[in-house]
């Protein structure tokens, strides 16, 4: 089991080696001068000049990739352009927000999603299985940001039962914490929670033409434990890696559920960034993030390998 | 094993319309079962009578498609729900109907009084759980059985059914066992309640040769340890010469032969089971003869007349492709459904 | 032996009408129109184009004609999905940005397969090397968030809706390059690709002739799949104010500028949002449809 997992975040390194390469190499494309950007209009040719010293703009861009690569490791992922501030810090500052945001969606998709899922193929071919699948697929289909604001007229401005925005630290005050979450993470658990539960039917549907389904059967075990415990444990495979894949998707569209939902996460940040071409800011966010999704991944990977005995034997 | 539930032979041997009050274990009438198709339902057995005596082994013969396999699910009470269902007959167990039983009240005699094996032993058993588990459940759900009380028995049931090193084995997971080793625990988990009935539907089909020995002088030593009776699915006259005491022939969805193992093999009074002798390897020094042409007709195209006439070579024109024939008694104990049954000699093995 | 399927026996409708064998085409013909929901969502795609290609038509009004007089005035006769902030014609101006919306997805799709179909003959057919370091390239772009992808390649280059659709391009370009990769894979040890080469086939005759139609169906559900989230990426790009800009519009930005108005004008919101909605899910079923009609075929039932 350790060597499991060793094995796999050695595998991680020239994957996150790649993704530096990615987000770095995304500077290379800007058209014009990143100087004259930063100095705006009105600065003077020395200006400009100094800026350009300053971000070591001249220097050759293996020199620059590695002086930038060098203290990312280190956990240094510069300045922003516009505010001084230490990029790391900002991202340190923000991280709570967005992780609280995605686990609390993630495990609402998963719960949510299995159970439509497995109730969708219990029915398989009945009403209940049709309109399930109409909502999934119409939840596949929303635009989260729509649904978000939908969301926020109804249950905070109407109904006044959450909060229409702004995140409580879970520190500070464990209900309101859940409180301000409880609206974002619906509206970015849906989709998610849409993909699990038409895998989930998929997968059991499947699990449930199987010979050895016949086999419990014909142990005179109950329907109920036959589908709770044996088809869903066997179901749950596939499901799990579809799982893993969806984090990222989270994480991504954390983004503009934070914006609409005035949540100052990463995602957030990111935005900001992207209006103000903060590049360093940009940069870090994306950095940050993906690794953060392929170490939960690898969480993911490994749980698989839990359920599964077959791996695990390996 | 011959000896064993005589006074059921008896019984049976009264006919096929064998009621209440024999005591026999298993009476099944008149079953008929149906399957949805896009044309609506088709009869895939029909009007099928057997009984099984305890301690008795009744053999289910016939080629894939004749409705064997339906027939002992529909005892099991498996068949798939809303695309079958069984349109007449009855199936008493011990005497209690079990046709129309609910869900939950089939569930308590499945694994319990009446188990099953199948005949795919790679995919039968559950991957993702132990073996243990899987027969602990059995326990567990009928008897009650604690936890570690389950294990031990599972344990023991492992070495009952001749798996090496079976307190060890009783956690591993199934794809660490070969084919015959997975029919093993099959046969573990369906005599884990010591049933009253073991429907094996052909167990041994998927197996080489030499495990498929192992595997039927298992289930009879088994059987005379704990005396159930054993209904034996298989198109394997080989199979069936060595395990039944009768015979039940089935083809496309009837009984066309009943009799004891020793009647049908020696005086076998249906063309198809004339050709299902047949297809056995010559060993007893006889010629190999030829199998039966052709396949066997589906429930929505069958022919008119006898069911068998157009893959017969005995048939004659405007009687069998005219007449349906009945399931006569044609000699003590013995049932065929054939027009011409007195009047052509058929060749079994001596 | 085997069991009847209990399913109401597929074989009996699968029976084509004539003797001659079907094309595989034919064939996918046939089971498209049994889709029944497909079917639908294709006629409703091919209606929201329509209205789209023919917006100066069915426009009732200028979409940039600001009537301040007019503002966020309720759905009524003159104004069939009332007016906007400005005074503007909802109705007229949810045709125009569908143009928008629409053409963004197309044009981002493009950019994904120019970029990813010939990466993935490229990795697929010559392997090696090439294989090797376009799939690590592909896995890692896979591993960053889409949207976070998309938004940072908008904030690198500018603002605007053609940085937008090469973002998603971009982003979307290693999906189709690992689909057309396992494809190739896959036909590139057929035997007929063999007797190809064994001919004197050129590499790029084999490619356009035998492993681009093998590879063509699972592209053809991914296409239909990726117009549906392009449309979903361009509204939330947009919708944040990082895509199309003014006095241009799609359907998400003018979500986005109406939230402020949410309380007094709902209708603002829920025309395009329902727009957007509308047109992701037909693109979705249609995908699904293609894919099911392509599916293997079938076995028979034994009996």
């Amino acid at each position: 089991m350790i060597r499991l997992v060793a094995r796999r975040l050695l595998a991680l390194v020239p994957l996150v080696f790649l993704v530096t390469l990615v987000v770095w190499g995304l500077v290379l494309v800007i058209p014009g001068d990143q100087a004259l950007a930063i100095a705006g209009d009105s600065a003077t040719p020395e200006q400009v000049e100094a800026i350009r010293e300053d971000l070591g703009l001249d220097d050759p861009v293996p020199v620059r990739y590695g002086r930038w690569l060098a203290a990312a490791v280190q956990g240094d992922l510069g300045t922003s352009l516009y505010t001084s501030y230490s990029v790391t810090d900002a991202l340190a500052d923000r991280l709570p927000v967005t992780l609280s945001l995605v686990f609390v969606s993630f495990a609402l998709a998963v719960v949510v999603g299995t159970a439509i899922g497995m109730l969708a193929a219990n029915q398989k071919g009945r009403l209940t299985d049709r309109i399930l699948t109409v909502t999934t697929s119409v939840g596949l289909a929303v635009p989260n940001f729509w649904l978000g604001l939908l969301l926020v007229t109804f249950f905070a401005l109407k109904l006044e039962w959450f909060p229409s925005g702004g995140y409580v630290p879970f520190t500070e005050d464990p209900a309101g914490w859940l409180r301000s979450i409880t609206l974002p993470a619906v509206t970015l658990a849906t989709a998610v929670a849409a993909e699990l539960a038409r895998q989930m039917r998929a997968s059991m549907s499947d699990v449930l033409e199987r010979d050895f389904i016949r086999t419990h059967r014909a142990k005179g075990l109950r329907p109920a434990t036959i589908v709770r415990r044996y088809a869903l444990k066997n179901a749950a495979m596939p499901v799990i890696t579809v799982a893993g894949l969806q984090i990222a998707r989270l994480f991504g569209l954390a983004t503009i559920v934070e914006i609409i939902f005035n949540l100052n996460g990463v995602g957030a940040l990111a935005v900001d960034a992207v209006f103000d071409r903060d590049i360093p800011v940009i940069q870090g966010c994306v950095l940050l993030i993906t690794v953060i999704v392929l170490l939960v991944n690898l969480v993911v990977d490994v749980s698989y390998g839990l359920v599964n005995p077959k791996v695990r034997v390996q | 094993m011959t000896d064993a539930g005589t006074g059921a032979v008896t019984a049976a041997g009264t006919g096929s319309g064998t009621g209440s009050g024999t005591g026999a274990l298993l009476e099944v009438e008149g079953l008929a079962v149906e399957f949805a198709t896009a044309q609506g339902w088709a009869r895939v057995v029909d009007d099928v009578s057997f009984t099984i005596g305890r301690g008795e082994t009744l053999g289910l013969l016939g080629e894939s498609g004749c409705g064997k396999s339906v027939t002992s699910l529909a005892v099991m009470g498996l068949l798939p729900p809303r695309s079958s269902r069984i349109a007449a007959g009855s199936i008493r167990l011990d005497g209690r109907e079990l046709r129309g039983l609910s869900e939950s009240e089939l569930s308590d005699v499945r694994g319990n009084a009446v188990s099953m094996i199948f005949q795919e032993p790679m995919t039968s058993l559950d991957p993702a759980f132990r073996v243990g588990e899987q027969i602990s459940a059995v326990l567990r759900r009928h008897r009650g059985a604690s936890r570690s009380a389950a294990r031990r028995r599972a344990v023991e049931l492992l070495d009952l059914v001749g798996i090496p090193d079976a307190a060890r084995r009783v956690d591993d997971y199934p794809h660490t066992f070969s084919g015959g080793m997975r029919q093993r625990v099959m046969i573990a988990i369906a005599l884990a309640c010591e049933p009253d009935l073991l429907i094996a539907d052909e167990p041994t089909t998927a197996l080489d040769v030499t495990v498929q020995k192992q595997i039927l002088e298992l289930l009879a030593g088994l059987q005379e340890r704990l005396g159930m009776g054993v209904l034996f699915v298989t198109h394997d006259m080989g199979v069936i010469s060595q395990i039944s005491d009768r015979v039940v022939v089935m083809y496309a969805g009837q009984v066309v032969e009943q009799a004891s193992t020793e009647e049908v093999f020696w005086h076998p009074q249906h063309p198809y089971t004339e050709g299902l002798l047949a297809c056995l390897p010559a060993e007893h020094g006889r010629e190999r003869l030829r199998g039966i042409p052709g396949l066997v007709p589906g429930p929505l195209d069958l022919p008119g007349g006898c069911r068998f006439h157009p893959r017969c070579h005995h048939a004659r024109a405007g009687v069998c492709d005219v007449t349906p024939p009945g399931l006569d008694e044609v000699l003590a104990g013995h049932h065929t459904r054939c027009l011409l049954a007195r009047d052509i000699e058929l060749r079994g093995i001596s | 032996m085997t069991t009847i399927r209990p399913t109401a026996a597929p074989g009996a409708q699968e029976q084509p009408l004539t003797d001659r064998p079907e094309s595989p085409r034919q064939r996918f013909v046939r089971r498209f129109r049994r889709e029944r929901p497909a079917v639908v969502a294709l006629v409703v795609v091919v209606l929201i184009a329509l209205a789209a290609l023919l917006a100066p038509l069915l426009a009732t009004h200028d979409p940039d004609t600001q009537v301040l007089s007019d503002r966020l005035q309720a759905p009524n006769g003159e104004h069939w999905f009332g007016t906007d902030d400005l005074g503007r014609d909802v109705y007229s101006r949810l045709l125009y940005a569908g143009r928008i919306s629409l053409l963004a997805a197309v044009q981002a799709t493009a950019i994904g397969i120019a970029l990813g179909v010939p990466l993935g003959l490229a990795a697929g057919y010559l392997r090696g090397w090439v294989d090797v370091v376009l799939s690590r390239i592909a896995d890692a772009v896979m591993s960053i968030p889409a949207l976070l992808l998309a938004l940072a390649i908008v904030g690198i280059l500018e603002p605007d809706l053609t940085s937008a659709m090469i973002a998603i391009g971009v982003v979307y370009a290693p999906q189709f390059f690992r689909l057309t990769r396992a494809s190739t894979l896959a036909v590139r040890e057929e035997t007929f690709i063999e007797a190809a080469r064994s001919v004197g086939g050129t590499s790029r005759a084999i490619i356009t002739g035998h492993v681009l139609p093998n590879a063509l169906s699972p592209l053809v559900v991914q296409i239909s799949l990726a117009m549906g989230f392009a449309i979903l990426f361009e509204a939330s790009i947009s919708f944040l104010g990082l895509g199309v800009q003014p006095p241009d519009s799609s359907w998400g930005s003018m979500l986005g500028r109406s939230t402020r108005f949410f309380e007094q004008s709902p209708h603002l919101v829920l025309i395009p949002g329902l727009a957007i909605l509308v047109t992701v899910l037909a693109f979705n079923v249609i995908g699904d449809g293609v894919r099911d009609s392509l599916g293997r075929e079938i076995r028979r039932p034994t009996q």
